[in-house]
Parts: structure tokens; sequence; C-alpha cells
């Protein structure tokens, strides 16, 4: 090795550190160093998109970028970066010469040009892109520290962490282990028993019997549907306009239960994509098929079916593409696709697998206004379908004794009619049994369904230009990208044969983007943190080895969600600390290395559940029709004042956040504020800000000041030893860890002066001790309640206490 | 997440260079002793580089007239039309072009003349209906672009566009765009302030959404925030019952200890920026009450925006507030006044909207310029769609109504960088076809923001690997005939 090369890698290691992205010096790779430039400055105009191709050269084709153009230079030489025409024009100062050209507001940095040269100058090898070569299920590396490591997880975190000299944080705390584990795989924190149980199990296998407990929870269903009702984009309401409301939660609960049964992902796919297809579809089946059905709905006067009919079949495709494929197809809904290699008429042949089922494109005024949109089943209640099983017992007994004229003697009386009294009368029963049964499959509160239905026959489907339903190209067959695994020959082509397709072990990319979403749930971050896209345009994976090992892991146990969880927390990757922020801050400031855990604001609907349980005030009640919980009366006004939140009471005003009823329009504001999106669409991943309007919620929404009231009383009622005793108990419930003395301190010295304030302010301590509705103890002293009601208040909006640490 | 910290700290130097800001000394202390960057600020920061170039308006008023005002019968004046009233339209005027199911399946396109005179007003001459005297008065302030299309022909989607520049969900939305850019001036107040005014009571009015004013795939904290027209303009704004102003500040000096102490262990700056949001709430509690307190407004200035400047929620009283938020560092304004989908009963329904709105808007205008604001504000009044010159449904001299007509309609502009008195773009004589200039709904968000100092091309946010721009990928041009 010369000096000057010796000096070039040293820069461009150090240069690499400083990005966060670690670049061994020596070898460029070609997916992780250099498509991601060609990809992001150089596609848009020498890429698959052949409308927009520029000069004929596609750089994205090794055969095309080192073939020579008419003038006779070649873009690119391999091994000869200087007699490369590409090299030439990144670094030429002429305007009219340089590439990118000025109106692309595109440049490429010194950095980039200097590793194109040397890529070309290794001899310019290009790879087929990552993520769409299937993992290879490498074995894991012998690195790491043989009393750290636990499994495959940590051999590759340390073999990246050892090649950077670094090491890994020590293992958390079991307070803090705890409620990590809780609050990831059941979205609520570990009751005090938990706690104890865990804290004071010397066993080996204390932390992994908790993970059992933890992942046995029903809770944990609820918690896995938080993340894919966003996916999913399910809502109570139609989304369009009006928004009215639709009835969907059956469906909602079918992905709890699924989740709870650790149904394997193959079925659950299959289930949603096309339950209504599979032979002899059960009622559970046909609810799952609802997911297709989450589409919007316009029901805005004017709008027309046919364009409608093609914007829900577009969004299927586009769903598909994000949730299994982590593809943006999109883009290619008006064009190819500029950087991934997805054909306009790709979109549309795969689009094409979803426009032929029975559904109305728009509804005007009087169509669909708070008419759920068709078609929708009818699912009697388990109660209701028991019911009917009873009269039809009794009913198939009276049939039968009709037909074998088997009376009960004791009936004598004279014929009627040419019939007995006692055949009478038992055609009287039939009659009332029969009456009996259809008004209970009539029930009006029977709560209904929009499901999938196919049509018998497939209808036409073509290339729409620039996505305008009115502009039809070529016509279209069901297809899936060639990119991808052909369709098989012996599936029906449909949606059922598509989940089929999709769910073949040798798909490149549906493995690995559904346990990327699992390392999301418990890291914050993706091992790919583009969730959505893992296309060129996505980020390279941070551990591209791990990511493939965790993917033919979930493939080999059949799909199994359980499994693959409990194996990445099994890990000391997972169980380390997150409190030393500090140490490796300049030189991997995003934690890229997993040198840490994260700490990590909980979710929207985690922020308020979290709370509810923290006061006890959470109610356990799973599935059901959407709740209604406090919101201002007035919220609608201004926006949509026909529409009326039905204020729900009782037991239902503390439900999970899963079940708060989903506008789509105007989402539950809480949630909003705390960045829910709307759910109009698949959303693969939700930002996380930190704003004022999150602090006047915590702490000003009457759903938090109540839990606060709500949390005040449980520790003056359930804590009868002093101040102290109860300061404790209050940290131990919100964040499973005793104060430390400088809080107990603060805290101490808080309820104090409050409660010197409250003592003389009567009635400001009679209106903080009574908010809400949920009941209160008359014994209570209100200035006690109150100033403990204030220092509740504290304890809820600790920044620990909405943080999974 | 953790913002990356060194781009934060160019961020605030950036910001500092262009607002000279005073509320930020505090951060640039704290960044020294820390030796690292880090953001502490409640209010966002400009983006590096921006603005790109010197900025004509620092703030954006957006009045929206929701529903799509018809066009012929406030500024597209066609006298011409008399003469062909209760005729079918021709259809080389129509064209084939696609129209709403509302009236697709009509027999007939009655053509329904305006039934309102209009007149002349100031230098420049504009014509304007007797529906809007008062904007009448300001028509040398404003630019009125007559040919302004648009892609949608639904609610929905039409509103979705304009407000983001897209048709699908998930887009930010303008004004998101503009407090990511150009961060906030204000540190007691959010950068983007949506207002739902009252509408007159018989008129359509349309829903509206958040979709409308949120920061889509954007950071959240540049979503719009809605003040709401009735009980507390900022939602959980009060404290609770029993909870007085000094009580809070106990609360939050012992929250602040105990998050500090917490901090001092694991050293995340998310910690730091939770401490200062609750900082920001707190001012909030007081700025956004006194914002909403007009006494200290003269009798001059209420008269000038009419009656109705005193009842909560009124068109009128929101242009206040709108002014009122621009002064004190807000950067867009969007005000939705709804109602203006007149299917039906036109002249009566589309009399209640101006009478409702037109003294507040001229007054507005008014207003910032007596201030000296105009010049350094932008104001926008436009709908979504403009409507068909023929009839929905029954037509007489007297009553009409009509479908929507994305194919052309009128918007107006005035204030920091436009020129008053102009009139852009010319439609045919039957207001259904642009003949002249036309200007599509990405080339008017193109020059909105250039006249703020941003070039649109060059405005991007990466998402699901694109270039996200709020003008799309066509080209779309800024209309350089209405700068000043």
């Amino acid at each position: 090795m010369n000096a000057v090369n010796y000096f070039a890698w040293r820069f461009f290691a150090v240069l690499a550190l400083a990005g966060g992205m670690p670049i061994a010096a020596g070898d460029v790779d070609f997916n992780r160093d250099v498509r991601p430039i060609l990809s992001d400055k150089c596609y848009a105009c020498h890429g698959p998109d052949a409308k927009s191709l520029e000069g004929k050269l596609r750089i994205d084709l090794r055969d095309s970028a080192t073939s020579p153009a008419k003038s006779g230079d070649m873009a690119i030489v391999p091994g000869h970066p200087e007699k490369s025409a590409l090299v030439e024009r990144i670094e030429t100062t002429d305007t009219d010469e340089v590439m990118p050209p000025p109106k692309s507001h595109k440049t490429l940095t010194a950095e980039e040009k200097a590793l194109l040269k040397r890529w070309i100058g290794q001899g310019a090898e290009y790879k087929e892109h990552w993520s769409f070569v299937g993992p290879q299920g490498t074995e894991p590396p012998a690195a790491g520290d043989a009393a750290w490591v636990v499994n495959g997880v940590d051999r590759f975190v340390a073999a990246t962490l050892s090649a950077k000299q670094m090491t890994p944080s020590p293992e958390a705390d079991r307070a803090t282990l705890i409620r990590r584990v809780s609050l990831d795989l059941r979205g609520l924190p570990p009751t005090i028993a938990e706690i104890d149980a865990f804290t004071n199990d010397t066993g080996e296998k204390a932390y992994e019997q908790m993970v059992d407990r933890m992942l046995a929870s029903p809770r944990y269903g609820e918690r896995m549907a938080m993340i894919w009702l966003d996916l999913a984009r399910y809502g109570d309401t139609n989304g369009y306009h009006n928004d009215s409301d639709r009835p969907v939660w059956l469906w909602r609960d079918w992905v709890v239960n699924a989740y709870n049964s650790n149904m394997p992902f193959d079925q659950f796919t299959a289930w949603q994509f096309a339950g209504d297809l599979l032979p002899n579809a059960t009622v559970e089946q046909k609810i799952a098929s609802g997911f297709n059905r989450n589409v919007r709905f316009n029901e805005e006067g004017g709008a027309d079916p046919a364009e409608f009919l093609t914007v829900y079949a577009a969004d299927r495709a586009i769903t598909m593409g994000r949730v299994w494929l982590g593809m943006t197809f999109n883009c290619a809904q008006c064009h190819t696709h500029k950087y991934d290699p997805i054909s306009h008429k790709e979109f549309y042949q795969l689009t094409a697998f979803f426009n032929s089922m029975e559904e109305v494109g728009a509804g005007d005024v009087t169509g669909f206004h708070n008419m759920p949109v068709p078609p929708v089943m009818k699912v009697p209640t388990a109660k209701n379908r028991d019911a009917i099983a009873n009269v039809n017992v009794k009913l198939g007994e009276a049939e039968r004794q009709l037909e074998k004229g088997i009376f009960p003697s004791n009936i004598v009386g004279p014929a009627k009619d040419g019939e007995t009294l006692a055949v009478s009368l038992l055609k009287q029963e039939i009659k009332k049994l029969r009456d009996e049964i259809a008004g209970l499959e009539n029930d009006k509160n029977t709560p209904l369904q929009m499901v999938s239905m196919e049509m018998a026959q497939p209808k036409p489907a073509f290339v729409l230009m620039r996505g305008d339903f009115q502009t039809r190209g070529e016509a279209v067959q069901r297809d899936v990208p060639k990119f991808l695994p052909p369709f098989p020959a012996d599936q029906p082509r449909n949606r059922l044969g598509l989940a089929r397709w999709l769910m073949q072990t040798n798909q490149p990319l549906v493995a690995r983007v559904q346990v990327n979403r699992f390392w999301q749930m418990l890291f914050s971050e993706g091992l790919v943190r583009s969730m959505g896209d893992f296309g060129m345009q996505g980020t390279f994976p941070t551990h591209p080895e791990l990511l493939d090992w965790l993917a033919v892991q979930f493939m080999e146990s059949g799909w199994d969600v359980k499994r693959t969880l409990k194996l990445i927390m099994m890990s000391r990757t997972y169980r380390q600390a997150s409190s030393d922020t500090r140490r490796y801050a300049e030189r991997d400031p995003q934690n890229k290395l997993l040198w840490r855990a994260p700490r990590v604001r909980l979710q929207a609907e985690a922020v308020r559940d979290n709370a509810l349980a923290v006061a006890g005030l959470l109610s356990d009640k799973m599935g059901g029709p959407p709740v209604f919980p406090y919101q201002p009366s007035d919220f609608y006004k201004g926006k949509n004042d026909g529409w009326k939140w039905k204020l729900s009471s009782g037991e239902d005003l503390y439900r999970r956040g899963l079940y708060t009823f989903w506008r789509r329009t105007t989402p539950y504001p809480t949630f909003v504020i705390f960045d829910a999106p709307d759910r109009a669409e698949c959303t693969a991943d939700r930002p996380r800000t930190n704003t004022p309007l999150q602090a006047l919620v915590t702490l000003n929404d009457p759903q938090f000041i109540e839990a606060a009231r709500v949390l005040a009383q449980r520790l003056l009622t359930e804590c009868q030893v002093d101040t102290d005793a109860r300061i404790a108990l209050a940290y131990r419930l919100a964040l499973a860890r005793p104060p430390m003395p400088p809080e107990q301190q603060v805290m101490r010295d808080f309820i104090g002066k409050q409660l010197a304030l409250y003592r003389a302010d009567t009635n400001a301590a009679n209106a903080l001790s009574s908010a809400g509705r949920a009941p209160r103890p008359e014994t209570l002293d209100a200035a006690e309640h109150a100033a403990w009601t204030a220092a509740a208040n504290v304890i809820l909006n600790l920044d620990e206490t909405i943080t999974r640490n | 997440m953790n913002e990356i910290l060194k781009s934060a700290f160019h961020r605030a130097m950036t910001r500092r260079n262009f607002f000279g800001d005073v509320g930020f000394k505090l951060g640039v202390v704290a960044l020294a002793q820390m030796g690292l960057a880090q953001r502490t600020q409640a209010a966002p920061l400009a983006l590096p580089g921006l603005p790109h170039f010197r900025p004509r308006a620092k703030a954006l008023i957006y009045l929206h007239m929701n529903g799509g005002p018809s066009q012929l019968d406030t500024f597209d004046y066609k006298p011409s039309l008399q003469e062909f009233f209760g005729k079918n339209l021709p259809p080389t005027i129509q064209g084939g072009q696609r129209l709403s199911t509302m009236t697709s399946g009509q027999k007939s396109f009655l053509v329904a003349p305006s039934k309102f005179q209009f007149r002349q007003y100031g230098e420049c001459g504009r014509w304007v209906s007797d529906l809007l005297p008062f904007t009448g008065k300001i028509a040398d302030e404003i630019a009125v672009i007559k040919s302004v299309h648009t892609n949608a022909i639904n609610h929905d989607p039409a509103c979705t566009f304009l407000f983001t520049g897209s048709e699908i969900p998930g887009k930010a939305s303008i004004g998101s765009w503009i407090s990511y850019g150009l961060g906030s001036t204000s540190e007691n107040l959010p950068s983007f302030v949506v207002l739902t005014p009252k509408w007159p009571a018989g008129s359509n009015g349309q829903a509206i959404y958040q979709r409308l004013w949120n920061s889509g795939f954007l950071p959240g904290k540049y979503s719009g925030v809605a003040f709401r027209n009735e009980a507390d303009p900022v939602l959980y704004l009060p404290n609770p019952q029993g909870v007085d102003r000094d009580d809070r500040r106990k609360l939050l000096d012992a929250l602040g200890d105990l998050n500090h102490h917490r901090h001092k262990q694991h050293r995340d700056p998310d910690t730091l920026t939770r401490i200062e949001q609750y900082e920001m709430a707190f001012r909030l509690q007081s700025s956004v009450p006194e914002l909403a307190d007009l006494s200290g407004e003269t009798k001059a200035t209420l008269d000038l925006y009419g009656p109705d400047v005193d009842k909560p929620g009124s068109f009128a009283q929101s242009c206040l507030i709108a002014r009122r938020l621009v002064e004190r560092g807000v950067r867009t304004v969007q005000l939705f006044h709804r109602g203006w989908d007149s299917h039906g009963n036109l002249p009566k329904e589309l009399g209640n909207q101006c009478k409702d709105t037109d003294q507040g808007c001229a007054a507005l205008i008014q207003d910032l310029k007596n201030r000296g604001m105009l010049d350094e504000t932008l104001v926008v009044w436009g709908g979504e769609f403009g409507r068909t010159v023929y009839s929905q449904g029954g037509l007489s001299k007297d009553n009409y109504g009509r479908d929507h007509h994305p194919r052309n309609f009128c918007m107006w502009m005035a204030g920091g960088g436009v020129k008053g008195g102009i009139s852009h773009g010319e439609t045919d004589d039957f207001s259904y076809n642009i003949i002249e200039k036309p200007v599509h709904l990405n080339d008017l968000n193109a020059t909105i923001l250039h006249c703020l100092g941003i070039d649109h091309e060059r405005f991007i946010y990466k998402f699901q690997g694109l270039d996200q721009r709020l003008t799309g990928v066509e080209p779309s041009k800024v209309i350089k005939e209405i700068l000043a």
C-alpha cells in the first residue's frame, strides 16, 4: 500500500464514522457505499424510467454504463476512473457539462466523488440491490465475550462493536428491565406484584420466565394491534369528507385475537388478503378479509364511482407494497418508478388483483351517509349464537316429533281442519321457535363487519396514464413485478394466490420487512431505518447479516411471531442499559451500532394507557364497539358540526386507547398531539416529536387530571405509613423503581407546600379532588387529596413516566 | 428522536443570523456549556440556507373560502353572457370535459349569467360584483388571478390538493412546509395557526379536516394548531379547576427539578427538550388569552372590521385575530370559512357568504396597511375550485345553482411581494376555459413560497426515498407578472 492510498483510506474511515455509518477502509461495497449515491443523484434521469431517460444512458445497469456512447465516450471504464466520462462530468466546473446538472438541485460532495472514483478504480463491480436477493442466513460470527453473548443476535452486534473497539452497555437493572419488557410487549407498566416477583426471583430463568409471562398476557395482542392498525389503515369512519361511521371493529378484535393466539404470520396474511376466498371460509376468515375494506370510501356528492374504484384498488396494492414488501409502489401509479424496478405496467398488473371486489365506488348524499357500505356481514354476538344454537336443538326435536308423529299423551282435544290439537300445538311451537331464531339473527344490535367479496368474473384492468382513471392505456393481466419470484403456476390468480405467493420462503423482502418491524418495536429504530422503504432509496441495514439471520429464523420457525420476539428479547443486546447516552455520543450519536438500549417516548395510545394503568383506572375489558372517552364537546365545531362524539360512560371511559373511536378526518386529539397518524392511508412509521401541546395534554386534559386524582386516592388509601412511603409507592407504580433521596426530597417539599395551600383554599381543594367521574371515597380529606393530586400530576408528567427506558 | 446535534447548532446559528432572535441567548449558552450543540429550543429554527433569497413577506395569511366561490358572481365579469341566458352551453366550449356526477346526468346545460351588477373600483378600474363592496375598496391593493386551475373536481381531493400539493393524503400542508423551512419567530405561540370561524346558517358547509393543516411526512411539531372558535382557543390550555397560575408554576418547578435530576444520570438531550416544551406550554397559557383579548384595539380599528368584530368566532373577529397572530410572529395563519358550495339557491347563499366575509377581508388588508405590516405579510384569498357557468338544477333570472368547476377560478393575493391593482390571466366568454396565462395551483404555491423567500424547486424533504416538494414533480413556475 502506498502512502497516498493509506492516507486516503484513513481519511475515509474517519469521515465515514463522522457520518454515523461506519464504512470499512479498503473495499468499496456497491450496495452499501455506491448505490445510495448513484440512486439519489443519477437514477432520476439515468435509471429505470424510460420516459425521463437522458442521453440513452442508464447508470443503474452496468452494461449500459460501460458501453460506448455515440460520441465514443464510456461513462464508466472499469479500473480506469481517469478514462471514465462519468468522472470527468462530475468533476468539471463547466455548468453546462457538470453532473448532476444544476437544475436538479443535486450536488455530489467531495467524499462522494472520491468514493465513486475509487469504486471505478476497483473495477466498478455492480451487485444486485441487497434486499432483492434472498436472505442467506449466514451463521453468527464467533464474536463477543462468551460470558456476554446469549444468542446469535449478540454475536452479530458484538462483531460490529468490537470492530470499532467499542463495548456494549452493562445489563439494565431489574426494575428497568421489567418495565421495558412490559411496555414493549403489553404497552402497559408492570404491577407492583409483578415487579416484586421478578426482582425477588433469583432463579436462572427469572428473566426468561418474565418475558414468557408478558407474551402470554392478553394485553400483548392489544399492543401488537396498536402497530398493525397503523399499517392496515384502520379507522372507524369512511375517511373522506363527511366521514360517516363504518362497522369494522370486529376486524380489529380479530387482529388482537390473532396475535394473542400467536397465529403464524403466513396465515395472518392469507386470511386478511383473502379470508373470503378460502375453501368453506369461516366467519373468522371472512372477518379477517375486512382488511381489504379498510380503504377509505368517498361518500361525497358528485364523486365519480369509476374514479374511486381505481383509487381503492391502487391503495390496496400500495399498502401491500409498503407493509409486506417495504416498497414504495405508489410512485409507479403515475409512471415507471424512478429508482426501483417497478414499471408503470407492473403496478397495474398488481392492482388488478384488487379491482374485482364487490364494492361501490362512491355514494351520493342520499346513498351512504351513515349507512354501512356493502358488502357487510352480520355477525351475531356469542350470546346470540349460543341462544340460536339452543333454540335450534329445540326446533330439531320438535320437527322430529312432528315427522315421527310422537305427541305427548296428555294433550287430547278436538281435531280442527283435519289436525289433532297436539299436531296443531306442535306446529305452533315450531313456528315460535323459528321466529325466535329469526329474531335473534335479525337482532338490530347484531354487529356488522365490512368484508371482502370477489366478483364471479374479474374486471378488465388497464394501465392508467398518469394514474388518471379516464385515460386508459394497454389492458393488463394480473401478475407480480418481475424483480420478485414469479407467480406460482399452481395457484389461482386472485388475492388468495397472491397471499400464498407473498409467503413463499423464496421471497427476499417479506420476512426481512417483518423482522425489521419487530426490531423497531424493541429498539425504536429498525435495522433498516427507512421502515417503509427497502428499495434503492432506502437506508442500508446497520447490521445486514443480523437482519438476514433473523429473517431466516422467522421463516424457519413457521412465521412464529412470539418466538421471534422472544429470540430478540433474550439477547444481551436488548437487555442493555439505556442510561449512559454519552459514552459514544460523538462516534455514533444515533446508536446505530447498538452500544446501548434506546430511551423512547411512548406511543400516543400508550401515553394515555400508562397514566390510567398507574392510577389503577384502566379497564381490562377487551374488544367490542369503539368507545368515546373524554373529549371537548365542541371539538367538531367549525369543522364538521353535524357529527357527534357520543361520550361513553362508566368503564368505557377508561378503556385502552386501541378501542377509542378512530375518526379519520379528525382523530382523537390527544393521540394526534402525540403523533398518531390519521390512518387515511398505510403508515409504516410514526414520527416522535416533543412539543408544548403534549405538555398541555398530560398537564390539563381532564383524562389525565382524573388519572392524577385517582392515583392520589390510591396512594392515600393503599398506603397508610407516611409521606415518604406514599412517594415511594407512586414511584414504583409509575417507574417501577424507588425514588432516589433527592427526588424524595423534592416531592416531600412540594407536597408539604401544596397541602398548606389547599388547607387555606377549600374551594380549590374541593375542585381538584373531585375531578372526573370516577368514584371517590368520601372519607378522604379534600385538602390532602388535592395536594396528592398535584403530586400525582407531577409523577404522571415526569419525562421518565412517558419514556420507555 | 434525537436530532443530529451539529445540524441543530448550525440551524440555531443560521436563525440567529437571519432574525437576530432575542429569545435565543439561553440556548447558545447552554450549547457552549455542554460543548456540544444541543437543541433546547421550543420554537423551531429555520433550515440552514433558508430563506433562499431575500423574502418579501415574513408571514402568510391564507383566507380559504371553502366550498368553491363562484368566480362568475364575484370577479370574473362576463357582461356578454346575458344574451346566452337559458341557452345551452355550446358543446365547443364544454369540449367534452369531465363533469362532476352531480350534473353529468343533466339533459341540458343552461347558461346562467350572474344576476349581480358589477362596477369598477379604484385606479385600476377593476370590475367587482355588488356582493363585494368592501373588497371593491381595496381593488388597488390586490392582484386578482382569473386563471387558476386545479386537478380535482370533488371537495376532499381538491382541498387536500390545494393545501398539500397532492390529492393523496399524507403530504405536508403549506403552513407546515413554511414552519419547517423558516422556523418560528414567536417564542410564545405556535408558528402555524388555523382558524375556523363560523359561517352563515343555511349555506352548504362542507366538512374540513385535520389533513389540511397536518404536517404529513414532516415531523408533527410542524402541524398547524387549530384554534377553536369557542371555548379555549387551544386544547387543554387552562389549568384544571383548583389550580391557579402560581400553583402551576410551583408544579413545573418541582417537575423541572425532578427531570433535571434524572437528566444528570442519563444525559439524554430529549429530556432537556421536554423541560423546555413545558416552559413553552406555560408561556402559551398566558400568550393565547392575551391574543384573544381585544380590549387594547382602538375603536377605529374595531370599526374597520365592522359590527361582527365583537362576536367570538365571527369571520371579522378571526381576521383581526389573524393580524394579531402575525404581529406576534406567527408565520402562517390559515383561515377556513365554509359554506361556499352553492349548488342551488346560489344568489341567496353566495350573498350571505359575501356579506359574512367582505368587510373582514377588506379590513384586514387596510389594517395591515395602516400598521405598515402589509409589505411583510402575504394575504391569499380563494377556494379549492370555481363553479360552472351552466346552472345546476332549475334556472330563472333570480335563482340558479352552479356545480364544481376546476378548469378556472379566481383567487387574489395582496401584500408582501405582490403587485396591487392588477389582473392576471383571462378566461373565455363563458368563464369555462382559460384562454390566457393559466396558473396551476402548483404555480400558485410556488409563488407563495417565492414571496416568503423560498425557491420551491430547492425546498425538498426526503421521504420514502423521494425528494418531496410542495409543488410536486411536474415543473411549475412562479407567476413573475404579479410580483412587485
